[in-house]
């Protein structure tokens, strides 16, 4: 092994520990002792708390942790003690009336002196279907507390007050753990990372002249396309170094996860779009197509105690079986628009440009008119999901003191079979021959196109599967869910690697340009930065970005 | 040798990219220079906007 090759893997490692050691110190590592210390020791709900303040909302946290643990939690952040005495006894209170509002008996009583047929078979059924914003259920918690005016009843079941106190001492408690030794870590880790992206910008450019001398035109001449060509991804990174300075928590794992989180679903999208990217086409009719899958999926998945649900016929209660028929419909949908698309680039000849763009009219109008026939007449947004389906995007699985939301691992899995679909199979040596000369794959034998029918046909797969996710989200679907969606895809595509051109892209460039264009709208968001500026922004960075693209084609060939 | 021409290019002008190279037409028609123009002006425009937004922000979070 050559001595340059053993002092990259060096410099790569060192990059490695530099990335751990400023995330661990952003995070505060004293943060989670400290909390945990104040729950007596509870690491995995100091966790849940710090990273999720709404699961202190939960009733199961509190019934688990118990009233006290809860006191001193939030008394350690130097909240006023009597509140928090007032606001832990008032939810104590509440979860026990809670909870006795599934008591047989009282629910017979009370059920007697309202208007509500109970008999014995089914008792149970309406008991368990009878949830907190069930207004039967409303009124035997109100009535068992004695509370008589609702507005304060719902303030007290969102758990308002204690939640209220927590946020309020929560600055304090990231403040402490962050100046106990998190500033040091990572003043370490961004000192490391500087040193090791010093020496790789540095063997990029090859400043050094090896062998044979360099005049200083071609020193500057090298210097000057080094630039030009990473000139997006010196930008980004000079926003996030921005950032992460203004903002030293910034970097935080809870910060990482978020942006990972909402990355998830747009990057789905941009995997189905790189396909079509790499075919020298494009998709903008991703969003809205997007919006009406999710609508479809947001009426099928409508809770049953729910008074205007789209189709109130529809009784079960669903499991897991049940939200195939959801997913299943929503990749129909997906891939009945991605379908035209194709027909029309592979068999029309159109330029995938005008023909999304039609469809893009097409899949919006169709959203509205699915929407507006409610039952209600109504065209508000299509809400109040089932819980099981909500748990597939709020749920996480715990990776030691790392909470991993499902969306991110959807999208990692997905991405992995798209990669091997894209380096593994005919069609994705085909798509690559396809997009890189049509006229030299066509010669060759490709059916050419047969190969744009089923790179649209995964593309549309992909769409509905995210739009299946993003549906329970953002929890309501609406008319206007999925606007722009589609260039947040395409820029992530670009950023990514993509070429316009055709022919070039790769499945982890799609992803790491997702997470980068995430990264940066958060950022961006994070800092405060006017809404309209980050517009401007945003669309500066895809010209850039195919700026770049081009610059590359001309200098290639 | 013509019926074997006109084949190919029937076949050609049958497919999507055949009719549309847009990057080839880019490059007939702009310069090195100018793309390189583009590029640095983009650049100087986010920095230029990235500094506003953060002078005028009203910070969150």
């Amino acid at each position: 092994m050559s001595k340059k090759r053993i002092i990259s893997i060096i410099m790569i490692v060192v990059l490695a520990a530099g990335v751990a050691l400023a995330v661990y110190g952003a995070t505060g590592v004293g943060i989670y002792d400290n909390a945990a210390a104040m729950l007596g020791g509870d690491k995995k709900a100091a966790i849940g708390y710090i990273q999720d303040p709404s699961s202190l909302t939960e009733i199961g946290s509190m019934e688990k942790l118990g009233s006290d643990k809860v006191k001193s939690f939030l008394k350690g952040l130097g909240l006023d003690a009597s509140a928090v005495d007032a606001a832990v006894d008032e939810r104590v209170r509440y979860e026990a009336a809670v909870a006795n509002s599934k008591d047989r008996e009282k629910f017979l009583a009370y059920a007697q002196t309202v208007d509500e047929t109970v008999t014995a078979d089914n008792i149970g059924d309406l008991i368990k279907d009878h949830d907190k914003s069930d207004p039967m259920k409303k009124a035997m918690v109100m009535q068992e507390l004695g509370i008589t005016d609702e507005a304060e009843f719902d303030k007290l079941a969102s758990n308002e007050k204690l939640l209220a106190l927590y946020k309020q001492g929560l600055p304090k408690l990231l403040e402490n753990g962050r100046m106990t030794s998190g500033v040091i870590y990572q003043f370490i880790g961004i000192v490391l990372m500087v040193i090791a992206l010093a020496y790789f910008v540095i063997q990029a450019m090859d400043i050094k002249p090896r062998g044979k001398t360099r005049t200083a035109n071609q020193k500057t001449a090298k210097m000057t396309s080094f630039f030009l060509n990473y000139a997006l991804f010196i930008i980004l990174g000079l926003i996030l170094v921005v950032v992460s300075i203004i903002r030293i928590d910034f970097l935080s794992m809870s910060n990482i996860l978020n942006i990972l989180q909402n990355a998830s679903t747009k990057g789905i999208l941009a995997l189905g779009c790189a396909g079509l990217i790499v075919l020298a086409g494009t998709d903008l009719s991703i969003g809205r197509v997007l919006g009406i899958s999710a609508a479809v999926t947001a009426s099928l998945v409508q809770s049953t105690t729910y008074a205007s649900r789209m189709y109130p016929t529809m009784v079960q209660p669903l499991g897991t079986l049940g939200l195939l028929v959801p997913l299943f419909a929503s990749i129909a949908v997906a891939v009945a628009f991605s379908l035209i698309n194709g027909f029309g680039v592979a068999k029309l000849h159109l330029h995938a440009f005008i023909v999304t763009l039609g469809t893009q009219l097409i899949a919006y109008g169709a959203n509205c008119l699915y929407i507006e026939s409610q039952p209600s007449g109504t065209a508000q947004a299509l809400s109040t999901f089932d819980p099981n389906f909500l748990n597939i995007a709020a749920g996480a699985i715990y990776l030691g003191e790392v909470r991993i939301p499902l969306v991110v691992i959807y999208f990692l899995v997905l991405a992995a079979i798209v990669w091997v679909i894209w380096n593994k199979t005919k069609l994705g040596k085909n798509m690559f021959a396809v997009g890189g000369n049509t006229e030299a794959a066509a010669v060759s034998g490709v059916n050419v196109a047969k190969t744009i029918m089923l790179v649209y046909l995964l593309a549309g797969v992909l769409y509905g599967i995210a739009s299946f996710l993003e549906a329970a989200r953002i929890t309501s679907v609406g008319a206007n869910t999925g606007l722009n969606y589609e260039l947040d895809a395409i820029s992530a595509v670009v950023v990514g690697g993509v070429s316009f051109s055709g022919g070039v892209g790769t499945i982890q460039g799609v992803v790491i340009g997702a997470v980068i264009m995430q990264a940066i709208v958060y950022a961006l968001q994070f800092l405060g930065i006017n809404p309209y500026i980050q517009y401007i922004i945003r669309g500066l960075i895809i010209i850039l970005a195919v700026s770049i693209d081009v610059r590359k084609y001309i200098v290639k060939k | 040798m013509d019926a074997a021409k006109a084949q190919s290019e029937k076949t050609f002008s049958n497919t999507p990219r055949g009719r549309y190279k847009l990057y080839d037409k880019i490059k007939q028609n702009v310069s090195l220079g100018t793309v390189n123009a583009v590029i640095i002006v983009t650049a100087v425009l986010i920095v230029g906007f990235l500094i506003y937004g953060i002078l005028t922000a009203h910070s969150q979070g």
